[in-house]
């Protein structure tokens, strides 16, 4: 949990309405709360159950996980960039802790 | 002298045990199967508001068999200029025999979204895992494909 998201993009200077690939990836356990542990007690939910991509807090993507989703959640997604500013990646735990990215965006 | 006793082995097995047993197992049988259908079903007449999703706009890129089935690719691509009249607002994964079939959704919003998606999913079993897409003026497109997995990704009964 406490590694940072890893993010990739295919351009952090992309031209006006150019579409950019984002892939991201974050560390979590993604548990189902089906498995049990070896005293036989199951292990309690623990999933990323929100995920948002927002460019100067417009939306871009909003994505509700649930226990079928991979440990280690893992996104590719692509967004026209139309404005330069801050793109934005939060991730939302069960426990409502906050997993945050900000990436640069700049138009040339 | 090497003949089995009745009373011994499998036979020792009394007739109110072995109907008790049929009878669970039947009572199992029946139970899982509808309620998951059910569970499914709910899902979907939520996602679609009752119309019945039309084919095509949907690309679902999954491979037919999936060696690891605790992370398997699922790439989702939807055919929409997204602009405010015409844009798609929603996508549901469903993968029908997990224990909780609906994996995942999304949304978007025109301007900015554009419906494409890549991530990685788990598969309790051999199944159809579909994709639906909605548009902003409620009409409904679907697609399936069938997985199999080497190995299922939850254990039986989870």
């Amino acid at each position: 949990m406490s590694n940072p998201p890893r993010i990739w993009l295919s351009t952090k200077t992309p031209k006006k309405g150019e579409i950019v690939t984002v892939r991201t990836i974050v560390q979590h356990v993604m548990e189902t709360g089906f498995r049990k542990d070896a005293d036989g007690k199951t292990v309690p939910q623990k999933i990323i159950s929100k995920f948002d991509c927002t460019l100067n807090g417009k939306p871009i993507v909003s994505w509700t996980l649930g226990t079928g989703v991979s440990a280690n959640p893992y996104l590719e997604f692509r967004f026209r960039a139309e404005e330069a500013g801050e793109l934005k990646m939060v991730w939302v735990d069960d426990d409502k802790s906050v997993i945050e990215a900000i990436e640069k965006i700049t138009l040339t | 002298m090497q003949e089995i006793s009745p009373k011994n082995g499998m036979n020792s097995l009394s007739r109110r045990q072995i109907f008790a047993l049929a009878g669970w197992v039947t009572a199992v049988l029946l139970l899982r199967s509808p309620r998951a259908e059910a569970q499914t079903q709910d899902i979907v007449s939520a996602f679609t508001g009752g119309k019945t999703p039309l084919e095509g706009k949907i690309e679902l890129d999954i491979p037919f068999t999936a060696d690891n089935a605790n992370s398997v690719p699922v790439g989702i691509r939807v055919d929409s200029p997204m602009t405010s009249e015409n844009y798609c607002s929603e996508v549901l994964v469903l993968a029908e025999k997990n224990p909780r079939p609906k994996v995942c959704s999304f949304k978007f919003e025109p301007g900015l979204s554009v419906p494409y998606l890549s991530t990685r999913i788990r598969l309790a079993e051999s199944q159809n895992v579909q994709v639906f897409a909605k548009m902003n003026d409620g009409s409904v497109f679907a697609t399936r494909k069938a997985v199999t997995v080497t190995s299922g990704a939850c254990a039986p009964g989870g």
